[in-house]
């Protein structure tokens, strides 16, 4: 249950700094995510230490979401609908890539650690222990950078009024937004690597990701990162139990309902 | 010398064009007031010429140097100050970041820009760690104004920054705006406080239906010709 709350969180930080800041959905967040696997894949191929893959993957991933920035996001920012579109095509476009140039076949990556760990008579595997206890610790760095940083500062004064922070600030709107990009797709990479070894990496991964992360995003309120946590709590939670007391599909419906019962509650409480 | 010029600028919101052919000139250590009802192009002017408002025609220069294709950014880092009339503080970030919000300032410089800000105005630092969002419309007011003044400006654009300000503040506000013209800042000041203006201004532009309409010099002119351009 800890474990799929963790994994949800790591997958839907990347794409809520992103939303947060320019209220883009970037539906090509999984694609980066599989990009991170992958990633971490030919790490292992090339026979170099699988540690080394939590570090390759944000970096290949910072510059690919660079380029994309570069190419096509800076000429949607603000603009959601022709986002979503984008996005959409930019995600089907990054899975033929890989297709193209690496085949459509499952692969697997080793996990770097293979021990288990026993607290309360029950056995579990490290490397799972080592995500969650990895996610809380992403948790606190976002909090940290968001409320005792300058950039933090710097990115809810855009958040509030991008205009007033050019005009009367002189922050340069647009490399935040290039910034904040960037760090999106270096979440959704570093979450891609940590994942892989529990998952069969495949080029259409990402897209499972990307919906279970918007809606632990929307559940969550798509305001304040422990808000995000908690909606990837609720929902990887609930989805777990589900999927262990009947099957992973009434789990996924379960996390749908859930969703929607949550986001409609909100709904009639704004109101 | 000219600190701030706009020649023949238009500029509007999608089709709708606001301002229409607008002139104007600041100089160095002098006040130019933009004076108007509401709703008449004065901010619309004032976000074109600090290039948030995309610019149709004309041309704004700052010292001579053509600014009109720049980005706010750009010219916010050329020490052109802006405290606008909406929304205008981070309601969210404290006193102390709305202060020093986008000053790549060290530890120590930090704290200077906190000092200058409180002794404009020693409420902030009374404030210093509270939410900007929580504080009275007054307080905003100062903190807009302390935000754009910590910056060391060459030429300010203020936007109606008396608007609902108790008269210490103004007064307040009155002998700052005359420290920083002697100090040969050039500062731009749309208002609609007449008595304000005419305390701190040099100059006046005259506003209506996004053009200008009469322009002069402060000093000697007949209070009721410019009130009948305020009244409604």
């Amino acid at each position: 249950m800890l474990l799929a709350a963790a994994i949800l969180f790591l997958t839907a930080s990347g794409l809520f700094v992103v939303f947060r800041l320019m209220g883009i959905v970037n539906l090509a967040h999984g694609e980066f995510i599989m990009l991170g696997a992958y990633t971490a894949y030919f790490i292992g191929v090339f026979n170099l230490s699988p540690w080394l893959s939590y570090i390759a993957a944000p970096i290949v991933t910072a510059i690919v979401g660079l380029g994309i920035e570069r190419v096509l996001m800076r000429r949607l920012y603000g603009k959601i609908m022709e986002s979503i579109l984008a996005t959409w095509g930019l995600s089907m476009l990054l899975q033929q890539l890989v297709i193209t140039a690496f085949g459509s076949m499952p692969r697997y990556v080793s996990s770097p650690v293979n021990q288990v760990v026993s607290a309360f008579g029950i056995t579990y595997p490290l490397y799972e222990v080592l995500i969650i206890v990895f996610a809380i610790v992403l948790l606190l760095a976002l909090l940290w950078l968001d409320r005792k940083t300058q950039l933090g500062a710097v990115v809810r004064a855009v958040i509030e009024s991008p205009e007033t922070a050019a005009a009367a600030t002189g922050i340069n709107v647009n490399r935040v937004y290039q910034l904040t990009f960037v760090v999106g797709s270096m979440l959704a990479g570093i979450a891609g690597a940590v994942i892989a070894p529990l998952v069969t990496v495949t080029p259409v991964m990402g897209l499972d990701y990307v919906i279970r992360a918007f809606l632990a995003v929307l559940v969550g309120g798509a305001a304040a990162i422990p808000s995000v946590a908690l909606g990837a709590s609720v929902l990887g939670g609930s989805e777990s139990i589900a999927s262990f007391v009947w099957n992973p599909v009434l789990g996924y419906v379960v996390v749908i309902l859930i969703s929607v019962t949550l986001m409609r509650l909100r709904q009639s409480q704004m109101r | 010398m000219i600190a701030l010029e706009a020649d023949g600028v238009t500029s509007g919101y999608g089709e709708t064009v606001v301002v229409r052919n607008m002139n104007i000139h600041v100089d160095a250590g002098s006040v130019t007031c933009l004076l108007g009802r509401n709703g008449v192009g004065k901010t619309t002017l004032l976000k074109t010429i600090m290039g948030v408002v995309p610019r149709r025609s004309g041309i704004t220069r700052l010292f001579g140097q053509d600014i009109s294709t720049k980005r706010p950014y750009e010219i916010a880092a050329r020490q052109v100050a802006y405290a606008p009339q909406e929304s205008a503080v981070f309601a969210d970030l404290s006193v102390k970041d709305n202060l020093t919000l986008g000053l790549k300032a060290s530890e120590a410089q930090a704290r200077n820009v906190l000092d200058e800000a409180f002794a404009a105005f020693p409420i902030l630092e009374q404030r210093l760690s509270q939410k900007a969002g929580t504080l009275s419309g007054g307080e905003k007011k100062m903190l807009v104004f302390a935000r754009a003044l910590v910056r060391h400006p060459r030429v300010m654009i203020i936007d109606e920054i008396s608007e609902g300000l108790q008269p210490s503040i103004v007064y307040l506000i009155t002998e700052l705006i005359t420290r920083l013209k002697q100090n040969g800042v050039g500062i731009f000041l749309a208002e609609q406080n007449l008595a304000f203006a005419m305390a701190v201004g040099d100059s006046y532009v005259v506003m209506h239906r996004g053009t200008m309409v009469e322009t002069g010099a402060i000093e000697g002119v007949a209070v009721a010709r410019l009130e009948k351009h305020l009244s409604i």
